[in-house]
């Protein structure tokens, strides 16, 4: 058994020892009628605030609770029922259901501070976040910006962008043209929960509203589904996990504004984004999400190593995930690993699930990489050249040397020394790729790309050959 | 019947299947949420907002995850709130050490005998002197038996995120043990 395996299943061995803490029969029963309140409680169209639920039940003994349940479980219309008013409920719940409303509506006009975790979900706000118009991408014609000298984003003409840094996070302000104001927050150091929310409580409590909601990420998904954004980059259409983000939107009707707010972890940095748009132009909405998913790494592959566990010689970590380009236009995350050649003297990272396959020449060595998931023929390859290698006789004792037909290169303009492109499109076969020599502390080594069009795939082996290179380093 | 079923059934007006979907889960939230507090009452009074907080949500449940995995998620943001709201600090210290009750002798490898010399309740003791984001990784992994992906889905982290907490709190685990069995 692997040592990480033993030790997983070690503390599988200690926690199973443990005897579950059971609820007493009390907490079972109050629990229970919370459970059948909210059931009841999402009929109805305002989100209640739970803190005042636990007052009630709080307040209520448990042979009141008793009673509760006696009735829930006679009553065989309860559910069925959606008219509250016909509810056999106990008089407490109908007072406390009035003292919600008067309390929202009390927090809501005095704009006193915002505790997102209440926050319900108000049906018709969502749809009215969702009722977006179709964008108009002409309209956009946005520039590339960098900020945090790591990212990009989509700038839109006529916007501006300012960026400054504070001891634990980064602002980047941005402002259009309409009045809109987007602030990006990126933390330095991982926060809490509790500190990353109350940061977002504590700017939001700047905005004064009159309706809040929470916006479920399977409802944007819905949305983005059905009308996509000009630009989908990302399989899960932001640059984070919409899935575990938290979405909320505000509007204030007296001023005339809209707020929406997505706490998200950012290539493992968390970020807060708040939008504050003119409640009725719509389409800088859209706008904003556009910016949003526009967010990118401002060089891939972008690597997140997981430093956690490090390799004991080379001191480099032994996994962790990479941000890299998937065709012209998408962004993918693929896990990575440690890649130790010490024939080469070299380690830097390949994709997790890669094939390596040694070549040993009579003047050169040759390490290829193979991904079958994606191609059967396509490869990129790392080698070193020995004694005896005609590096400086032109392409053509090269491509002998490799076993190449010389016919096959492609001359370029201006092209980079010691590069040389092949291809190959006649009899069947359809090819191509490039041999590039370069030089390291006096060795001379080589990287190549072949890609094989039988089984087409997009470019992935020049963005793997870019991890490798990038990140190699020679002992 | 599974969670699924039941809470189609909750939706056409079952009520055993809310009865039913409770029972299965309540203690083991319960048991989270104790562990999270350190009090017993405060478990139960957060053990009502978790399942009120999951009913008035229960329609935007898509079943793309497991329900277990989604209550636990309520149930951490609860926790949130509590510390929050009230400003407390986690009281470790309260924790009744008799409600673990463990049982058995940990048996582990010769490669890692420091453990052999420590008492079952003396790990479970050092577990809870770790950062409380350690304890619930381990608690949620190894107790709950939560994947790395559903563990990163409660707790609102990335997968990577979670595999270093879990990486960590493994080390500093190792690292108290070994301390204990150096000072005996």
């Amino acid at each position: 058994m692997k040592k990480k395996n033993k030790e997983d299943q070690d503390l599988k061995n200690i926690f199973e020892k443990k005897h579950l803490i059971k609820a007493p029969k009390v907490a079972h029963e109050k629990s229970l009628v919370a459970f059948q309140q909210g059931l009841e409680s999402s009929k109805m169209t305002k989100p209640a605030n739970p803190k005042f639920k636990r007052q009630l039940f709080a307040s209520i003994g448990s042979a009141a609770v008793i009673g509760i349940m006696v009735i829930l479980l006679l009553d065989t219309d309860l559910f069925a029922n959606n008219d509250p008013s016909s509810t056999p409920s106990p008089p407490a719940a109908d007072v406390e259901e009035e003292t919600v409303e008067e309390v929202e509506e009390n927090m809501e006009q005095s704009g006193q501070p915002i505790h997102l975790n209440d926050i319900g979900e108000d049906e018709e706000f969502i749809n009215e976040v969702l009722e977006r118009p179709i964008f108009d991408a002409n309209s956009y014609s946005p520039n590339l910006q960098s900020f945090d000298n790591a990212f990009v984003l989509d700038l839109p003409t006529n916007w501006s962008m300012e960026e400054t840094t504070e001891d634990d996070h980064l602002n980047v302000y941005l402002s259009g043209d309409e009045t809109e104001q987007i602030q990006i927050i990126l933390f330095n150091k991982e926060q809490t929960d509790g500190a990353l929310i109350d940061y977002a409580e504590e700017l939001l409590s700047n905005y004064n509203h009159t309706d809040q909601t929470i916006v479920p990420s399977s409802s944007i998904i819905e949305k983005i589904t059905q009308e996509p954004l000009s630009f989908n980059r990302y399989e899960m259409l932001f640059p984070f996990n919409i899935e575990e983000a938290q979405v909320y939107a505000f509007k204030n009707e007296d001023i005339g504004r809209y707020y929406e707010i997505f706490i998200a972890e950012f290539f493992n940095r968390q970020m807060i984004y708040v939008a504050d748009l003119p409640l009725d132009n719509k389409e800088t909405w859209q706008t904003s999400w556009e910016m949003l998913a526009s967010l990118a790494p401002e060089e891939m592959p972008y690597l997140m190593l997981d430093e956690t566990e490090m390799h004991p010689t080379y001191a480099r970590p032994v996994e962790g995930e990479a941000i890299v380009h998937l065709g012209a236009l998408r962004i993918d995350s693929i896990d990575i690993e440690l890649y130790v050649n010490e024939e080469l003297g070299m380690t830097s990272y390949i994709e997790s699930g890669t094939e390596t396959e040694k070549i040993d020449e009579d003047v050169y060595t040759e390490w290829r990489f193979y991904d079958r998931r994606f191609s059967d023929f396509s490869f990129y390859s790392y080698g070193m050249v020995k004694e005896g290698f005609p590096l400086d006789q032109g392409y053509q004792p090269i491509f002998n040397t490799f076993g190449m037909d010389p016919a096959l290169y492609n001359e370029k303009d201006g092209a980079i020394p010691h590069h040389y492109n092949y291809g190959n499109n006649s009899g069947g076969n359809n090819y191509n790729g490039y041999i590039e020599f370069f030089e390291v502390e006096g060795n001379w080594y080589f990287e190549r790309v072949h890609e094989d069009y039988q089984d087409y795939n997009g470019g992935i082996f020049h963005e793997r050959m870019r991890l490798l290179k990038n990140e190699a380093e020679h002992f | 019947m599974n969670d699924h079923e039941l809470i189609y059934r909750i939706q056409q007006g079952d009520h055993q299947a809310v009865i039913t979907l409770h029972k299965r889960h309540a203690d083991r939230i319960f048991h989270y949420l104790y562990m999270q507090t350190g009090s017993y009452h405060d478990a139960e009074e957060l053990l009502q907002d978790v399942f009120f907080k999951a009913a008035r949500n229960l329609k935007t449940f898509k079943g793309k995850s497991s329900f277990k995995t989604w209550v636990f998620k309520i149930a951490r943001h609860t926790v949130i709130d509590y510390y929050r709201g009230s400003q407390k600090e986690k009281d470790t210290q309260s924790m009744e050490m008799d409600k673990f009750d463990f049982i058995g002798k940990y048996v582990d490898s010769a490669e890692d005998t420091a453990l052999n010399h420590i008492q079952m309740n003396e790990v479970i003791k050092y577990i809870e002197e770790l950062p409380s984001h350690y304890q619930s990784v381990l608690h949620l992994r190894f107790f709950e038996g939560f994947s790395i992906k559903e563990t990163s889905k409660i707790m609102g982290k990335s997968v990577l995120a979670v595999k270093s907490i879990q990486h960590r709190a493994r080390a500093a685990l190792n690292q108290k043990m070994k301390m204990e069995v150096y000072d005996a």
